[in-house]
C-alpha cells in the first residue's frame, strides 16, 4: 500500500490502514475504559463495525497505537475519528452522563493525536461522517464546539482535515467552518457542488470526488471541472482531493482505477 | 404449527472441513477426518444411510463427484439440525458458496470485480451489474428436492431476495442510463429499476420453480433491508413483485438492521407471514435488546415473528435459562406466544459446528423451557 500511495504521486501516505477492522477499532484497543461491543451497520453500507462501549471514561494505554505506524520516508496521514461520531454512536455504560464521556473521548483522541504527531504522522483527517448524516440542531453547535477544544491544540502539532462523508455537507457548512481544523472535505457523492456557496479563505476545501459507492471510475476532466469551479468562487486556501468515502469499500482493482482517476485530476488540475 | 415456540433454522452453517478439503481435490487432512468422525457419529448418521458416508469415512474421497459431496454435504446438516431438535430445518447451504454469490452466479448479467469487507476481517466477492439482469436457469431446485426426500422436519428454503442482491452489487449498467450528476435520487431511480428487474427476472422465476418442485415455505433473506432507511418501498415492492403468485408460507429474514426504520412499512410486504429478526447481537449486558419488538408489538397482529435468540458473532454459548428469558419476554412485548418462532440471529456459518451445536441445543432446551413455563 505504501509503494502504491507513492507510485501514484500522494502528497500523504497511509498505508491504506489494511490492518484496521473499523473506524474505531484501534483506538478502542488502545484504550483503557472502551471495549468492542455489539455489530453494527456502517450507515448505508453493507460493513459492519464493533459499536465502541465506554466501560469508564477512556485513557490511552501508551504506545499502542505508535506502532503501527512505521517510517516510510514520505509523509504520513492518519485517520482519526470524530469526537461527535464517536461520542455519539458509543453506547454509554458508564456511570457518567453523556456530555462527560463525550468531552473525556475527545480528551482520550487528542491524547492519540499528540503521540501520533510524536510517532511521524502529519496529517489527521477527522472522520466525522455523522456531522452530516445526523446534524446537530443549532443548540448543539456550542456543544460541538466545545467537543473540538481539547483537540484543537493537539491537531495543530500537524496538518489536519475534517473529512464528511455519507450525506449532504451544505446545510451544515456554517458550523463545519467555524471547527478548528485546517480543512473540511465533503462527499461530492451527496453534496451538489452548486449547493457549496460560501467557505473561508483560511482552510482547505477536500472534494471527496472518487466514490467508492460505486465500481464506476470518475472522469478526471469532471473533476477538474468542478474543482476548478469551487476553487474559483469559494476562494480557499487550497483544494484537496480524495475519496468521498474510504476506498475499503471498493476491491483492489477498481480501487487502484479510482485511486489512478485522483492523481489523473490533481494534474490536470494543476496543468500538467 | 401447533406446537408454541417452534424452533427453526436461519440459513447458512460452517461448511465441514471434509467438504472444503473435498471439493478442492484435495486428500483429507487428519482434521478433517476427525471431525467427519466425531460428527457422523453425534449426529447419527449410519453409513448404511447413504453409500457415499462409507466411502468418506474410509477416506476414498478421490471416488466422489463435487455433486456427491454436496449431496453427503447436505445430508449431514439436515441431520444435524434434526439432531439439535429443530422444527424446521434446511441443509444449511451446504451447496451454496454463500448467499451473495450463489444466486449471482446464477443470474446473467453480473461481473465478479473482487473481495470486500463485511464485517471484521471478513470479505464476499462483489459483483457488478454491467448489463441487462437475467437468469441462467431457476437455482436451488434439485438442492431442495434432496432436502425433501431426506428431511424428516418441515424444510424452509431460504432464498436471497432482491433487495439485498441489489444492494449487495454495484449497479453500473442501470446507473450508466442516467445521465448528468448522480446524486442521491438519481442512484434511488436507478436502483429501483435493478432491483425490481432483478425480483421479475431472477427471484420470482426461482421461488416459482421452488413452489412447483413442492416448497410450502420459503424464507427470502433480506439482511439488506436495514441499509437505506429511505428505501424501506422499495424492500415491499421488490419483495412483492418476487412473491407475485408465489404459493407458499413466505417469510422474510432481516438482521443488523435499525428496525424503526423498516416498521411499519414494511408490513406492505404482504404476502410476508413471518419477520425473522436479530435481536440477541444487541441484547448485551445493560441493554435491553429486546425492547425494538415494540414496534411489531401492536401494528398487526398477524404476523409471526422469529426472534433471534442467538448471537452468532460470539462463541459465548446461551444456557437454555436465557434463551427462555429471551422468549418470554417476546411473549410480553407481542402479547400473543403463538406469533413466535425462535431462531438464531442469522445463519451460524460464522461459528464453528462445536459453537453450533451447543447454541443450538441450547435454544431447543430453552424454548422447551419456556412452553413449560407458558403452560
Amino acid at each position: 500500500m505504501f509503494k502504491l500511495e507513492s507510485e501514484k504521486g500522494f502528497s500523504w501516505i497511509t498505508g491504506g490502514h489494511l490492518g484496521w477492522q473499523d473506524l474505531f477499532r484501534p483506538y478502542v484497543e488502545a484504550s483503557e475504559g472502551l471495549v468492542t461491543g455489539p455489530l453494527t451497520r456502517w450507515f448505508t453500507t453493507n460493513t459492519f463495525y464493533r459499536r465502541p462501549v465506554v466501560e469508564k471514561l477512556p485513557a490511552l494505554r501508551p504506545g499502542a497505537l505508535a506502532t503501527s505506524f512505521p517510517k516510510q520516508g514520505r509523509p504520513l496521514a492518519t485517520i482519526v475519528p470524530g469526537p461527535y461520531t464517536f461520542s455519539e454512536l458509543a453506547e454509554n455504560r458508564s456511570s457518567e452522563d453523556h456530555e462527560i464521556v463525550a468531552s473525556a473521548i475527545s480528551t482520550f483522541l487528542a491524547n492519540a493525536v499528540r503521540e501520533l504527531a510524536q510517532a511521524g504522522v502529519g496529517l489527521f483527517i477527522v472522520h466525522e461522517p455523522l456531522l452530516v448524516v445526523r446534524p446537530p440542531d443549532k443548540k448543539r453547535e456550542k456543544e460541538i464546539l466545545g467537543l473540538y477544544k481539547p483537540l484543537e491544540k493537539a491537531l495543530q502539532s500537524g496538518n489536519s482535515l475534517l473529512w464528511t462523508y455519507f450525506g449532504d455537507a451544505a446545510p451544515v457548512m456554517p458550523l463545519l467552518k467555524r471547527l478548528p481544523v485546517g480543512g473540511v472535505g465533503v462527499d461530492l457523492s451527496e453534496t451538489r457542488p452548486s449547493e457549496l456557496t460560501s467557505f473561508v479563505k483560511t482552510k482547505s476545501l477536500g472534494l471527496g470526488c472518487i466514490d467508492a459507492r460505486t465500481s464506476l471510475p470518475e472522469d478526471p476532466r469532471d473533476i477538474a471541472e468542478i474543482a476548478r469551479d469551487l476553487d474559483g468562487r469559494l476562494s480557499p486556501r487550497g483544494i484537496v482531493l480524495g475519496p468521498s468515502v474510504p476506498l475499503d469499500l471498493l476491491p483492489w482493482e477498481p480501487a487502484c482505477v479510482k485511486a489512478d482517476v485522483l492523481s489523473q485530476s490533481a494534474r490536470l488540475i494543476r496543468g500538467e | 404449527m401447533n406446537k408454541l415456540f417452534p424452533t427453526q433454522e436461519v440459513g447458512s452453517l460452517r461448511k465441514p472441513f471434509w467438504l472444503v478439503e473435498g471439493l478442492r481435490g484435495n486428500v483429507l487432512s487428519a482434521e478433517a477426518f476427525a471431525e467427519m468422525r466425531k460428527w457422523a457419529k453425534t449426529v447419527a448418521i449410519p453409513e448404511g444411510q447413504d453409500p457415499r458416508i462409507g466411502k468418506l469415512l474410509d477416506g476414498k474421497v478421490g471416488d466422489l463427484t463435487a455433486q456427491d459431496l454436496r449431496e453427503v454435504g447436505s445430508l449431514f446438516a439436515l441431520r444435524y439440525l434434526e439432531k439439535a431438535g429443530l422444527d424446521l430445518v434446511y441443509d444449511g447451504e451446504m451447496r451454496r458458496v454463500e448467499m451473495y454469490e450463489h444466486p449471482i452466479r446464477n443470474a446473467l448479467g453480473f461481473k465478479f470485480l473482487g473481495h470486500v469487507r463485511s464485517f471484521d476481517n471478513k470479505y464476499y466477492l462483489k459483483a457488478a451489474c454491467v448489463d441487462e439482469v437475467g437468469l441462467k436457469g431457476p437455482y436451488d431446485v434439485d438442492e431442495f428436492k434432496f432436502v425433501r426426500e431426506h428431511a424428516k422436519g418441515i424444510p424452509k428454503v431460504p432464498v436471497t431476495g432482491a433487495y439485498t442482491l441489489a444492494d449487495w452489487s454495484w449497479n453500473e449498467y442501470y446507473l450508466k442510463k442516467l445521465k448528468g450528476w448522480k446524486g442521491p435520487e438519481e442512484r434511488r431511480t436507478a436502483q429501483r429499476e435493478f432491483g425490481v428487474e432483478l425480483a421479475r427476472k431472477v427471484v420470482r422465476p426461482t421461488l416459482l420453480a421452488l413452489v412447483e418442485a413442492g416448497a410450502k415455505v420459503i424464507q427470502i433473506d433480506e439482511p439488506a433491508a436495514g441499509t437505506h432507511p429511505d428505501e424501506t418501498d422499495l424492500v415491499v415492492e421488490t419483495f412483492n413483485e418476487s412473491t407475485y403468485g408465489v404459493d407458499a408460507k413466505l417469510t422474510m429474514h432481516i438482521c443488523f438492521s435499525d428496525y424503526r426504520c423498516l416498521f411499519p412499512r414494511v408490513l406492505d410486504a404482504k404476502r410476508c407471514k413471518q419477520f425473522l429478526l436479530e435481536f440477541a447481537n444487541r441484547d448485551v449486558e445493560g441493554i435491553d435488546g429486546y425492547k425494538d419488538l415494540e414496534y411489531l408489538a401492536d401494528v398487526d397482529n398477524s404476523r409471526e415473528v422469529g426472534v433471534g435468540v442467538l448471537d452468532i458473532h460470539r462463541d459465548t454459548i446461551e444456557t437454555p435459562e436465557k434463551v427462555c428469558e429471551r422468549i418470554l419476554k417476546a411473549t410480553r412485548i407481542l402479547k400473543d406466544p403463538s406469533r413466535i418462532y425462535v431462531n438464531p440471529d442469522c445463519g451460524l456459518r460464522t461459528r464453528s459446528l462445536d459453537v453450533a451445536w451447543q447454541k443450538l441445543n441450547a435454544m431447543v432446551n430453552g424454548a422447551k423451557l419456556a412452553r413449560s413455563r407458558i403452560g
